[in-house]
């Protein structure tokens, strides 16, 4: 026989062994009188029991327990089972098979049946655990910024979307692109990806904002505000965002639950009119009080903020306690209303930070912790939600022992997603849950992950995580120029009787 | 085939010349402390593979992180450092010989291989930038091996291979490769037609960089096109490496005049066929070796700063708690250097020797090099969170590292330090995704699992002796950390924990250092809790010049008096003194000599307060 043929000969079935091995690997086992575990599986991250939307990406996750060769199950009322045979616990859930299961089965309950094998031939089965599949759609994609867990010093950090429906990640803007500048606050107003704005802070210093295909950088600090706007709320109208200006200060503490104290020296609200680009302000918002984290609602009608009432005497920096308050405001006239206090920290027990209001008008979701309004520092802060209709609020039972903070709807309101440290107290990440009609927040999952273990040793903090309704198509390079281009600064209102820094004085006319 | 004696000869004296540089590197470089400088991170794992492959130069980073791994261990990791270096000269030679330069050859294959020792030499210099030199000589050798082909094919390879070279290493590597291809096309035109072609590949190819950063990678137009060969704010790349990089013109300049007969090619080009002329190849021969030699030497020489080696030095023998040394180089060696100070009082602790010693060594910076806080800077976070782990100050000591995190992510020093703070502090999930980080180290997950193992069970703690020195020095109180005003923190801890020695000597030398002797005095208190038999020197030296403070408290000493000696020194400098006419500049020699080592001393000469000197920082980014 002729070498070459050898070689033929050998390399055929080299991959003829290794085919079948494949085969025998993957294919689905023979698995008869599976002794039963009498509970379900554990699971990592915990994708049981909860609600999911039927266009999520498939939930990877790990198998937390012994076993040589693992086997599961996913199946629903409609469609094919899907079958994955696995000799380590790490399930890898094929997508295609996935999307098709789940858009068969909106409404369904979506079973994951678990079975190790314990040795050679003998089988565990675990019960089935089982997810419901909301018919409502959560928005395509989530924005955060990664950021690693330190407070002052920082390197790489970036804007990020995450395509919800897959497991695409990719920029929106990083910082290797703006000379290192740090850059935070991004916003959008009603989760539309062609409203949106960020803040760039340090040499390059200004807001981005996007609006319409149109990219400008804005200097909203003027001479009669005590910084530039900090925690942005979109008007509905998408020509008009609610800033604070804020003097922040940190602390850190040497033992106790939180490490650190982020603390307002005294803070103001503003708006700023994009096409007048114009920063105006009232008495109402900006008095020797500390007003804050400016939220609308929903047909533009009310702004709502946090305040915290400035103490008769000196008041350690962490008991800082903050009410909820609304005020109306008429768009076209540019008239505030009466303040109307809609919860006060006493009432309450607790300080009352980042509202956010559903889309329907309905709903009000707020944090609570012991003190203060920078939640996403305190394992105090749990989510609450108030009826609007009825004023009755509660605390979420979502809620965990560790930090549950930061909060987005979706646009269709049937959805929120959260910041949490509940994974390991360290470091936050993003949680959805549902919200039903009836106002009932459902078990929470965590955004999933190509990799399931992919959290176990990643340190940076999802920040400010927010739901888009679709891609936020920006320009790459159009937005690298505008970072990188100098601010225009805003005017101010003349009309204005009162600058916004705390402690009210007159303009100097 | 005959091999000529010279060729022996070369080949001995580059065996030689090598065996030498690893000696040097071993000995004198000691790749131990480049490791603890840089802290290369190098994780196994899908996840930091596909990090690096994200942007154009993370391939070459990634593998000069793994190479890195190899400093840790000397021996290994300074053969490693010479075989990278071993290579480039290995390939200069090929470059040499395929474009038919034959004299000058052991200079012109060495003198890469000295100016990278040179560069080598300084523990900052990260290896990344000579495998970025490495690749791009590398590619020009390949592209020379094709030169006999038609210019179509060379095209595209030029511009295949660019694309290839900026992928693996980068915009730097590229724009050098391309220099080199063009310096070697001018000098080799084979027809206008041909140029033309080649030039415009070349040109098209200098925009790969720039078409790379504006729509495919997210990043910068100078990280497009200098990856880690301009200055970035973590590192500045040495004035010497871009003299390497030009260096490489150098062979196809000399091939040139070979190539239109400038210099008699006999001379330059022939070594050893002319009749004649025998002896000159070994004459040339000899003249190398003395260059070469010679440049190595003095290499060796001034290649070592002695002042930053110093100071590594001193800091990695911190890292690795050896006090005694520190002191004992310090003694020989007194500088006024921060970190050496810093590192002097941490060394005087650990030893014993703070509450005594204080003034025997150099306190140029007062208080200010007791703590390293006062500004935030890359430099100094793992120093600064060293010494509050040292006084059981955890959360400020975690807060330090998770400040360096965000600078160099994985480095092994700063994972271990969150990795026990967190265990400490009993936040065992962060702890675990912390060490879950350095099981993927090669060279640290024993380190790692031995931890991961108490976390299955915390109970096993008690069996950590470190865990639970720390726990017990944790401070019960919460209190805001000052890192500005220190002294705070020092007195809440003592007053927590007067058990806290380490605490309350640091107090002690912070008021020392700032002059503040009625809270010195006033903290006597604590001595016979902590054990102290008698009063330290420094103290009674303090407490002796308190007394001569008008309104002052009386101070009850307890058991505790002040010695006669320190008395009669006292005495001695008053009088040495007023025998000066209280001229103090006048009697400054005479009371250094007899009392350098006093407080009095330092409050008169050395004390920033005493001298209204206003400490201000410039960090050098």
């Amino acid at each position: 026989m002729k070498k070459k043929n050898i070689y033929i000969l050998t390399a055929g079935i080299i991959v003829l062994l290794i085919a079948v091995f494949i085969i025998a690997a993957t294919c689905r086992p023979k698995i008869k009188n599976p002794h039963e575990a009498g509970r379900t599986a554990a699971i990592s991250p915990d994708y049981s029991q909860t609600v999911i939307p039927p266009n999520i990406a498939p939930l990877n996750f790990v198998i937390k327990e012994e076993g040589r060769r693992f086997y599961v199950k996913i199946y629903s009322d409609q469609g094919d089972t899907l079958r994955i045979v696995a000799s380590k616990p790490v399930i890898m859930i094929p997508h295609r098979k996935w999307k098709k299961l789940l858009n068969q089965n909106a409404g369904n309950d979506v079973y994951f049946d678990i079975y190790a094998e314990e040795n050679l031939g003998r089988w565990i089965k675990y019960q089935s655990i089982s997810n419901h599949i909301a018919r409502e759609n959560i928005d395509s994609y989530l924005v955060y910024r990664l950021i690693n867990p330190g407070y002052i010093l920082w390197d790489k950090l970036g804007i990020y979307k995450r395509n919800i429906e897959s497991f695409d990640e990719s920029p929106v803007m990083v910082n290797d692109l703006a000379d290192k500048n740090c850059m935070n606050c991004h916003s959008f107003c009603q989760n539309d990806p062609d409203h949106m704005l960020f803040h760039i802070r340090g040499s390059l210093g200004g807001t981005i904002i996007y609006r319409n295909g149109q990219l400008k950088k804005i200097n909203t600090g003027t001479e009669y505000t005590m910084s530039a706007g900090v925690y942005p709320a979109w008007h509905p109208g998408g020509n008009i965002i609610a800033f604070s200006v804020n003097k922040i200060s940190q602390k850190f503490y040497s033992a106790g639950a939180e490490s650190i104290e982020v603390y307002d020296r005294s803070s103001d609200i503003i708006l700023y009119d994009i096409e007048a680009n114009m920063v105006t302000t009232s008495p109402s918002i900006s008095t020797i009080h500390k007003e804050s984290m400016p939220v609308w609602s929903p047909d533009g009608r009310y702004l709502y903020f946090g305040r915290a009432n400035k103490p008769g005497g000196p008041q350690p920096h962490d008991s800082m306690m903050y009410d909820l308050l609304r005020i109306p405001y008429d768009i076209e006239s540019g008239q505030w209303g009466e303040i109307d206090t809609i919860l006060t920290a006493r009432e309450a027990g607790h300080s009352i930070s980042w509202p956010r209001i559903s889309p329907d008008g309905r709903y009000l979701l707020f944090c609570m912790s012991d003190h203060g309004y920078f939640s996403i520092h305190y394992p105090s802060s749990d989510l609450y939600i108030m009826d609007l209709e009825t004023m009755q609020y509660k605390r979420l039972d979502i809620s965990s022992d560790n930090v549950d903070s930061f909060h987005s709807w979706s646009h269709n309101g049937r959805w929120f997603v959260f910041a949490s440290k509940q994974m390991n107290g360290l470091c936050s990440r993003p949680f959805f849950s549902y919200f039903d009609e009836s106002g009932n927040a459902h078990k929470p999952f965590v955004l999933p992950q190509k990799d399931p273990e992919f959290y176990s040793t990643y340190l940076k903090n999802y920040n400010v995580p927010e739901l888009v309704s679709e891609r936020i198509d920006i320009n790459k390079w159009k937005l690298t120029k505008t970072v990188r281009s100098r601010a225009i600064n805003a005017t101010f209102d003349p009309a204005v009787n009162v600058d916004a820094l705390s402690g009210a004085t007159k303009i100097k006319k | 085939m005959k091999v000529r004696p010279i060729n022996i000869g070369s080949i001995v004296f580059k065996i030689l010349f090598f065996a030498f540089a690893w000696l040097y590197i071993l000995r004198i470089v000691n790749p131990e402390i480049t490791y603890f400088i840089q802290q290369p991170a190098f994780l196994l794992g899908k996840r930091y593979i596909y990090e690096h492959l994200s942007y154009p130069g993370g391939i070459i980073e990634y593998v000069s992180a793994f190479l890195s791994q190899f400093l840790y261990f000397p021996w290994i990791g300074a053969l490693v450092l010479v075989m990278v270096i071993w290579f480039i000269s290995f390939i200069t030679g090929r470059i040499l010989k395929s474009i038919g330069l034959n004299a000058f050859n052991l200079l012109l294959q060495l003198f890469p291989a000295i100016v990278l020792l040179y560069i080598h030499s300084s523990n900052d210099y990260i290896l990344a930038t000579t495998m970025i030199l490495l690749s791009s000589v590398l590619f020009f050798y390949l592209y020379i091996i094709i030169r006999d082909k038609i210019a179509v094919i060379r095209s595209a390879v030029l511009i295949l291979s660019s694309a290839a070279l900026f992928y693996i290493s980068g915009g730097g590597a590229l724009l050098h490769y391309l220099f080199l291809c063009l310096l070697f096309e001018i000098f080799n035109i084979k027809g206008y037609k041909t140029a033309l072609i080649i030039i415009a590949s070349m040109l098209f190819a200098t925009l790969i960089p720039y078409l790379s950063a504006r729509f495919i990678f997210y990043i910068s137009m100078k990280q497009a096109y200098f990856f880690l060969l301009l200055p970035e704010p973590y590192y500045h790349p040495p004035a010497l490496l871009y003299v390497l990089f030009i260096f490489y013109a150098v062979p196809i300049f000399l091939s040139v005049l070979k190539k239109y007969n400038i210099i008699s090619s006999d001379y330059l080009f022939n070594t050893g066929n002319h009749a004649g002329k025998k002896l000159l190849p070994y004459l040339m021969f000899a003249i190398e070796v003395v260059i070469v030699s010679g440049l190595t030497v003095l290499t060796m020489v001034f290649a070592v700063k002695p002042e930053q080696k110093f100071v590594n030095n001193i800091r990695y023998l911190a890292y690795n708690e050896e006090w005694e040394k520190i002191l004992e180089l310090v003694r020989k060696h007194p500088s006024n250097d921060m970190f050496v100070n810093f590192h002097t009082a941490r060394a005087l602790y650990h030893t014993g020797k703070m509450a005594d010693d204080l003034f025997n060594y150099s306190q140029y910076w007062g208080k200010h090099s007791l703590f390293l806080g006062e500004i935030v800077s890359r430099t100094l976070l793992m120093d600064n969170s060293d010494v509050y782990f040292d006084l059981g100050h955890i959360r400020a000591a975690q807060h330090w590292a998770y400040e360096a995190q965000t600078i160099y992510e994985n480095s092994p020093r700063i994972i271990k330090r969150l990795s026990l703070t967190n265990i400490i502090l009993g936040n065992y999930e962060a702890a675990a995704s912390i060490l879950g980080i350095l099981k993927n180290n090669i060279i640290y997950r024993q380190w790692a699992d031995h931890y991961l193992q108490y976390l299955d069970d915390p109970s096993k703690l008690t069996e950590d002796s470190l865990i639970m020195e720390k726990r017990n020095l944790l401070p019960a109180g919460i209190f805001f950390t000052d890192r500005e005003n220190v002294n705070h923190d020092l007195a809440l801890l003592v007053k927590e924990n007067p058990k806290n020695r380490m605490a309350f000597e640091y107090l002690m030398a912070y008021y020392l250092l700032s002059n503040e002797v009625a809270n010195v005095v006033s903290n006597f208190r604590y001595l016979e809790g902590l054990g102290y038999k008698k009063i330290p020197r420094p103290y009674e030296e303090a407490y002796l010049v308190y007394l001569t403070r008008k309104d002052i408290d009386r101070i009850d000493l307890g058991g505790y008096t002040i010695s006669e000696n320190t008395i009669e020194n006292y005495r001695d400098y008053a009088r040495i003194f007023f025998n000066h006419k209280n001229d103090l500049r006048a009697a400054q020699a005479e009371l250094h000599k007899m009392h350098g080592n006093t407080y009095w001393y330092y409050l008169n000469f050395d004390s920033p307060v005493t001298k209204g000197r206003k400490l201000q920082f410039k960090v050098k980014e």
